[in-house]
């Protein structure tokens, strides 16, 4: 790569930003607007509003990213910026300037005014959350212009670069988390949001919101905005391999379309598998992906390539559905077995079960072990817990799972066909107490036999943990009581 | 000098409609020396603009090479910067002023003139301060000339650059840039299918159809390589392949009554000597206009010749 003349990148960069000056504009008075409102400390309203137009200003990245990108996908525009006296790396560099001046820099500036209002004022978020929501605006600013670019670099009409830039910021914000907390999570009787979301993609929120420490939070937030970077070094190598020829293609980067298609059916898959609704999840799949291709082909459709859609939508189907195979025959993709990286020193542990048993009296029958154990400790229980665990790798199972609704109780996920007079549940949960807060290290439930139920806790308390079965006996109050309990 | 070697560019079908390629330029070789007017002439969709467009680094040489002044001109700024391209529109530039294209301009190219630009635009009379969007079509194309020529590049492309341009500002525009070319040395290509337009401007021309290029020479070699022939002969007259025969090339022939006319291949001085064994009443050598032999040379190839009958 020739030397970078940064002084003309600059230049060239204040010169394009007097070409994008309308959304300049509106986003410097909507943000001004939104910072003053967080300044309002006796209006709870007031500054609610003033975070929603930060959310909208961080939503118009798309729309400037697009625009500054213009030149991908208009051929008059493509003529001229072509043709202009800079490198494909400096004129990269130069949109990614102008990109930061009409959207980032004004992202960052009214962000810190109306973070500081915030903080000086008792408003809706605490002083800490303040900090925390600003980096986390940066980061999902960063997130949304990066992706916008990659996907502007890929299309080379208008409207594909609009609206699948909105397509891939939504999916690459649902599906890694879908997937894996209702494919690989629940089929091993998890119920946290994964770990790793937290490191980009707008549901890094959800995942923050468990996080105590500072470090936690912030160090998420770089690491997103580095991933952030990396795409944008990835758009870069396909604008530098683009020239004209593909401007007014409505897609030109095939493989980018494929996988667009891809995540968009996993997506959509993922949001209705477990429940009852997954025939029409399916049906709706087919109507969006026809009609983006259909798009897509502008006039050039013909049976033969409907077919041929078809065709492709059903082999994405079966690899989605080979996916949650796989984690159906794996528990998880081995994630039932898995124990948390982090020591789990000076953490509470409790495994506890609890069954009626209805047939002969009525009894509940409750199993426990709970205190404050060692890292090496806690692994142990966790370990002979897990060993008693029934996972049952039936079609019936895997039928229920996928099409009955169970998407509101992952435990679901370890059902075993038998019902309830042969089988418990057992719930493993480990947790840390900070101070007013209680962080959630590992959460599990899984299926035992109950005539394993007497096994599994004699043997916790013969390694010495403090475990125990309690029998309460309802007969004698009859069966109104033993209701009350129940409901209780 | 630009040295265009063995030139080819193939546009594959849009990426997702599938099908076969275009060839749009096909072997293409041509030197373009400093300090000309050079003038692209071609039929539609010939693959003018698109060799433009090479030329200036809006599409990447994969097969051939292109050199200006010994470089590649694709991803060199430095070679793009002695280039000013104008296409054949002016739509980009409507939301700016002609005082704002002159800020954009002067960021790009370090060479910006401030004083050709006041100089132009006076003698010109454009505001400067009103939107282009507001300017007639002509107006617009006179704007962006006068951008192309303050940038002082050492080459001017203008691609079909005088449409909508009426007949009187046409020539004030036209005497403008090629006065500001000569007074600096500069090289002039311009792509028209107006070939009265290249004749009158040009010094050199080339002529390409369907990608291949047919000619590329100066104005009046390529005129002096065609004689419209007339030769009248009582009783019977020249047939066609009596002409053939004494191995001239003919491009067009017709006849009426006596008197037959021609278009040959060849100079006048070859043209009479293989004649010279003919007996004819009258024999007659018109010299054709470059109008005249670009629509000689596209009707040999079959392109538009109902229309052009």
């Amino acid at each position: 790569m020739a030397a970078l003349n940064l002084s003309k990148i600059n230049r060239t960069a204040l010169a394009e930003r007097k070409t994008h000056k309308k959304i300049s504009m509106i986003m410097i008075i909507m943000l001004a607007v939104a910072s003053v409102l967080c300044w309002m400390a006796d209006s709870e309203g007031l500054q609610i509003l003033g975070l929603f137009l930060y959310c909208v200003g961080m939503g118009v990245g798309i729309i400037a990213g697009v625009s500054v990108f213009r030149e991908m996908t208009n051929s008059q525009l493509g003529d001229v910026k072509l043709s202009l006296p800079l490198s494909n790396a400096e004129r990269f560099l130069s949109r990614l300037l102008t990109l930061a001046y009409v959207h980032v820099i004004p992202m960052l500036v009214f962000g810190f005014i109306g973070a500081l209002g915030l903080f000086l004022n008792d408003g809706v978020i605490s002083d800490e959350e303040v900090w925390q929501a600003l980096t986390l605006m940066v980061a999902y600013t960063f997130f949304i212009d990066s992706v916008t670019v990659f996907c502007t670099c890929c299309c080379g009409a208008l409207a594909e670069s609009i609206y699948f830039s909105v397509i891939a910021i939504g999916c690459l914000s649902v599906v890694p988390a879908a997937i894996c907390y209702r494919i690989a999570q629940g089929f091993a009787g998890m119920g946290d949001y994964p770990d790793f979301i937290k490191y980009w993609t707008l549901s890094s929120a959800f995942a923050l919101n468990d996080c105590v420490n500072k470090a936690d939070y912030y160090v998420p937030q770089i690491i997103s905005i580095l991933i952030s970077c990396l795409v944008f070094f990835a758009a870069y190598q396909i604008f530098r391999r683009r020239d004209a020829r593909s401007i007014g293609d409505p897609i030109a980067v095939r493989p980018f379309f494929e996988a667009i298609m891809l995540i968009g059916v996993f997506t959509v898959y993922s949001a209705f598998i477990c429940t009852s609704s997954f025939n029409i999840g399916v049906i709706i799949t087919a109507v969006i992906y026809i009609t983006i291709n259909i798009i897509v082909s502008r006039a050039k459709i013909s049976f033969k390539r409907i077919v041929g859609w078809l065709a492709k939508l059903a082999a994405t189907s079966l690899l989605f559905f080979g996916v949650v195979v796989a984690g159906f025959l794996t528990d998880g993709f081995g994630a039932y077995n898995h124990l948390p990286v982090r020591k789990m020193n000076n953490c509470s542990v409790q495994i506890d079960s609890s069954f009626y048993m209805t047939n002969d009296s009525l009894k509940e029958k409750n199993g426990e072990a709970h205190g404050d154990y060692t890292d090496a400790e806690i692994r142990d229980m966790i370990k002979i817990a897990r060993k008693y665990g029934k996972r049952d790798k039936t079609f019936d199972r895997f039928k229920s799972i996928v099409f009955d609704d169970n998407s509101g109780s992952y435990s679901y996920y370890n059902y075993v066909e038998g019902g309830e007079n042969k089988y418990a549940y057992l719930s493993i949960n480990v947790y840390k107490d900070y101070k007013n807060y209680t962080r959630n290290i590992l959460s599990q439930s899984i299926c035992i036999e109950r005539d394993d139920f007497d096994a599994l806790f004699n043997e916790l308390a013969d390694k010495g943990y403090d475990s125990r079965i309690t029998v309460n006996d309802y007969s004698s109050n009859g069966y109104d009581d033993y209701m009350d309990e129940v409901e209780y | 000098m630009i040295e265009i070697q063995n030139v080819s560019m193939v546009f594959k079908q849009a990426g997702m409609s599938g099908g076969e390629g275009f060839k749009a330029l096909d072997d293409i070789s041509i030197t373009i020396p400093e300090g000309c007017i050079y003038g692209f002439l071609g039929s539609n969709g010939a693959g003018k603009s698109t060799l433009m467009r090479m030329l200036c680094g809006v599409y990447k040489t994969e097969l051939g090479s292109i050199r200006i002044d010994g470089r590649d001109v694709y991803d060199n700024a430095a070679a793009k910067g002695d280039i000013f391209f104008v296409n054949d529109e002016t739509v980009q530039f409507t939301t700016f002023t002609l005082d704002g294209l002159r800020k954009y301009y002067r960021s790009y190219y370090d060479s910006f003139s401030d004083e050709t630009f006041d100089r132009l635009v006076a003698k010109l009379g454009l505001p400067t301060d009103k939107r282009l969007a507001e300017f007639s079509k002509g107006m617009k194309r006179q704007a962006v000339v006068i951008i192309g020529l303050s940038c002082m590049t050492k080459y001017i492309m203008l691609d079909e650059a005088f449409d909508g341009l009426d007949p009187a500002m046409r020539k004030v525009v036209k005497n403008m840039i090629v006065d500001e070319m000569l007074d600096r040395q500069a090289t002039l290509i311009v792509s028209s299918h107006n070939v009265a337009e290249i004749n009158e401007l040009c010094d050199r021309a080339m002529l390409i159809h369907k990608g291949k290029l047919i000619f590329a020479d100066e104005i009046d070699e390529i005129q002096g390589g065609f004689r419209k022939v007339q030769l009248a002969r009582a009783g019977s007259p020249v047939a066609r392949e009596e002409l053939e025969a004494l191995g001239l090339e003919i491009m067009q022939y017709s006849a009426l009554g006596s008197v037959i006319q021609a278009v040959v291949r060849g100079t006048e001085e070859d043209i009479m000597r293989k004649l010279s064994s003919v007996k004819t009443d009258i024999t007659e050598l018109i010299p054709l206009t470059l109008e005249e032999i670009f629509i000689y040379e596209l009707e040999a190839r079959g392109y538009g010749s109902a229309e052009l009958k």
